[in-house]
């Protein structure tokens, strides 16, 4: 799988590089700021864009934006988005194009190598990735509101896990339940929300993150 | 014709029953406020709205009700007493009785209700009378048969249709009418012309004062005067400060009147000096031994250097010419023409019907100079005289502002008065800043001191260990990476904690009108945000605008069972605003809650302001202005 990757400190850049290949991915190229990325990515046209949100020169969202634009040059080119912080404003317009294919984790999550990894693969084929942190600020968020206020603690738990974007396996995994039990609880969970079935992960993490991303919004 | 002519004399009858109940509303209401009974002064208020939904009802208008809604009940201060005004209590009775008083007293429904007391009978009567008027004159009229059969039946038969037939349109009329004076103030042309004309009394009333007041002035401009001859020197302070209470009086009034705001122009009192080594304090080249006759001996000479003090007695000298010439033309032209025209000519009229002489001409014991109404075209004195009226009651109001604005030339601060209040003022706020700015530091250093450095620590040791166990026992080594690993994490979340509190990452990132955004996102109320901000203020004002911001988020969802929010950010006129609208039930006091202070001392530093305005009921809005520009 072949990855461009756009990270300004050197001691990160060579450390995810040192990771990914490590894991079978092929770093095809390893840049400092939003230009470069976009010239990589034409370039290359890679599997997955890893991008940091603060570059040079402003060391502000820069690279926020240059994901926005190589995204809207490269409709569905996966990305995944780094941060040293999660913001439930950066996951919504992130989010708000609809067509997954878009990761949005921090930093600290490169910890856990194989959810990690897990996490770039699920990207790179069309999936999503959302930091828990995230979506369980985008959840409390919507808590007040009458649907979501009806879940139960465990219809909420995988309601969670499935924004993050796991998979039916992985949220049984998760939560130490049968695949059974878990799709008894999304399909409570899609009744109660009003959201129309699919046996497709990626379509079923969309409609959830859709819904959850239009909630709330005055 | 229908149902409903046959019932309307029959309710006319009823209403105008019920209408008699005013003279009793009226006389509890008086008796209530003369003996301070409470109950009985607002008691009328139950009966009156089930006549309004009555009248409604039956005359097809509608009334809703015009009261405000009552005080809530009186919270106890965190010392557990409660407060009206400057006062604490030990139960909430007087304080809730107090706010009932007031409540009732600033109702504009109230003077309206009782004019409906005083006219109701008397006016509205008549429409709901007439109907059962007419069909009883037509059957008193069968009944009798004055005249010829021939004659007296069309007529009686035709005065009991008139009765039914008028009846739905004429009570109709009585609803207009009732509707008129007990519904809600409705906006219209002649209400605002009354409410001008009203204020233009008012006015007139207060130049009348202002003239009157002004020879109170004068006397104390010559007792200030006469305190400076040097026999009686030792009268000076007294004197002064009478007098500066009399000013600052006049100042409040002035501001009250017109709405003129005039500053206080005197400096803050001195501090006394620390003392000699004897024991004494010295004050200019005199040594005082007591610290009370150095602090008067102080405050004499500050008096004197003072330039408020020779511009407050100035003021009292000629405010009394200024004040009689500016009041003189409307007072006069006011007083003469509504009570010498209007009013006379309205009592002679009335009287004339009574007694024997001719109450237009002279009366007994008048002067002779005074002018009479016989002098005037009979018909003409009272329309000459509403003239009057309205032109001095419309000349009133500018000539009151007039002497506002000229009063504030030499009652307000001078220039350098208020150059050396700013100073104070920035000295002031910049110790504050500094304080803040290094509590701040200090925090920043605890936090990172009993936070990511002891994780840290944690990490290294384990490290250290791992080294150890690493050939020996690699499975504990195992276990003590991931303890390592788990390290490392907490002090990454306790880092980006501390980062949040410092500058958080929305702002750095995008500036106020997204960190705002994002905060709206993360609060658990529903916000509605509107942002207008063509540019990025300063970064330390934008900070201080978030935090305020943040916190007044936090105060909100803390205190108040507010579930919506509305927050508008604007840049007009070279200041920031923020308001923070919570759908509360309101009656919040900014003396409270230390929260609103802090937020108030940070804003200070920029020049800016917070105010709070929340009525009861409803709703709560905090303002906050900072003075700024903004860079693109």
């Amino acid at each position: 799988m072949r990855v461009v990757l756009v990270e300004d400190l050197y001691l990160l850049r060579e450390g995810l590089t040192h990771l990914l290949t490590a894991h079978g991915f092929d770093v095809v190229a390893a840049v400092q700021t939003g230009p470069e990325l976009l010239d990589a990515v034409h370039e290359h046209r890679p599997d997955l864009a890893i991008v940091d949100v603060r570059l040079p020169p402003t060391f502000t969202d820069e690279g926020l934006q240059a994901a926005h634009e190589a995204r809207r040059r490269i409709p569905g080119l996966p990305v995944l988005v780094l941060s040293q912080h999660v913001e439930q404003l950066y996951a919504r317009e992130l989010l708000a194009d609809g067509t997954g294919a878009i990761g949005y984790l921090l930093k600290d999550r490169v910890f856990n190598a194989a959810q990690f990894v897990d996490a770039l693969r699920r990207v790179a084929e069309g999936g999503t990735a959302m930091d828990p942190e995230v979506i369980s600020k985008l959840v409390a968020g919507n808590a007040h509101q009458e649907p979501l206020g009806t879940l139960t603690a465990r219809e909420r738990e995988v309601l969670e896990l499935m924004a993050e974007g796991c998979s039916n396996a992985a949220v049984a995994h998760r939560l130490h339940l049968s695949e059974g039990a878990v799709s008894k609880h999304i399909a409570g969970v899609f009744g109660k929300l009003g959201l129309p079935t699919s046996h497709d992960t990626n379509r079923r993490v969309l409609a959830v993150l859709a819904y959850l991303n239009s909630a709330g919004l005055d | 014709m229908g149902k409903g002519h046959v019932r309307a004399p029959l309710r006319g009858l009823v209403l105008f029953g019920l209408g008699l109940g005013a003279v009793p509303m009226l006389a509890a209401v008086v008796l209530g406020v003369l003996c301070g009974i409470q109950s009985l002064a607002e008691g009328y208020r139950t009966p009156l709205n089930r006549y309004r939904a009555l009248v409604g009802r039956w005359c097809a208008v509608d009334i809703p009700v015009p009261y405000q809604p009552p005080p809530p009940p009186p919270e106890p201060e965190h010392d557990g007493l409660y407060r009206h005004k400057n006062r604490l209590y030990e139960t909430p009775r007087k304080p809730s009785h107090e706010r009932r008083w007031a409540w009732l007293a600033r109702d504009p429904a109230t003077p309206r209700d009782l004019l409906w007391m005083i006219a109701g009978p008397l006016v509205g009567s008549v429409t709901a009378l007439l109907p059962p008027a007419l069909v009883a004159a037509g059957a008193a009229l069968v009944w009798l048969r004055p005249g010829h059969p021939a004659l007296t039946v069309p007529v009686a038969a035709a005065t009991v249709l008139a009765g039914f037939g008028s009846g739905p349109s004429l009570l109709h009329l009585h609803g207009r009418f009732t509707r008129q004076l007990l519904a809600p103030a409705a906006d219209s042309g002649v209400r605002r012309a009354l409410v001008r004309i009203g204020r233009g009394g008012r006015a007139t009333w207060r130049l009348a004062l202002t003239a009157g007041v002004a020879f109170a002035e004068l006397t104390a401009a010559l007792v200030h005067l006469l305190a400076m001859f040097p026999l009686l020197l030792w009268t000076w302070p007294t004197v002064l400060s009478a007098g500066r209470q009399l000013t600052s009086w006049r100042r409040r009034q002035i501001q009250e009147w017109t709405g003129i705001r005039i500053d206080h122009p005197y400096p803050p009192a001195p501090a006394l000096p620390p003392p000699r080594p004897g024991g004494t304090y010295r004050i200019g080249r005199t040594l005082h031994r007591s610290p009370e006759s150095a602090l008067r001996s102080l405050r004499l000479r500050g008096h004197v250097k003072d330039p408020a003090t020779w511009r407050d007695l100035l003021w009292l000298l000629l405010d009394p010419p200024v004040a009689v010439l500016l009041a003189a033309v409307p007072v006069v032209l006011t007083a003469y023409c509504f009570f010498g025209l209007v009013w006379s000519w309205a009592w002679a009229s009335l009287l004339q019907l009574f007694v024997a002489f001719d109450t237009f001409d002279r009366w007994p014991l008048l002067p002779d100079d005074t002018p009479v109404l016989a002098e005037h075209p009979a018909a003409f004195a009272p329309l000459i005289g509403l003239a009057g009226t309205l032109a001095g009651c419309l000349l009133a109001p500018p000539l009151l502002r007039l002497h506002g604005l000229w009063s504030r030339l030499l009652l307000g601060p001078t220039r350098s008065a208020l150059l050396g209040r700013r100073v104070d003022r920035l000295t002031e706020t910049r110790t504050e800043a500094q304080e803040t700015l290094s509590a701040e530091l200090r925090r920043i250093e605890r936090d990172l001191h009993d936070g990511a450095q002891a994780q840290w620590v944690a990490m290294g040791m384990s490290l250290g260990a791992i080294e150890a166990l690493i050939a020996r026992d690699p499975d504990a080594a195992r276990t003590l990476v991931r303890t390592a690993q788990e390290s490392a994490a907490r002090a990454l979340v306790e880092l980006r904690h501390l980062i949040r509190g410092i500058n958080p990452p929305v702002l750095a990132e995008r500036g106020l009108a997204d960190a705002v955004r994002s905060l709206a996102l993360d609060s658990p109320l529903s916000v509605t945000l509107r942002t207008d901000l063509p540019g990025r203020p300063e970064r330390p004002v934008e900070a201080a605008a978030y935090f305020a911001v943040s916190e007044l988020l936090t105060n909100v969802s803390k205190h108040t069972e507010a579930a919506r929010v509305r927050i508008d950010v604007t840049h007009r006129a070279q200041r920031l605003r923020i308001d923070v609208t919570d759908s509360g039930p309101g009656g919040a006091d900014p003396s409270r809650g230390s929260g609103l202070r802090g937020v108030q001392r940070r804003l200070a530093t920029f020049d800016g302001t917070l105010a709070v305005t929340s009525p009861p009921g409803g709703p709560t809005t905090v303002t906050l202005e900072i003075p700024c520009v903004l860079s693109s």
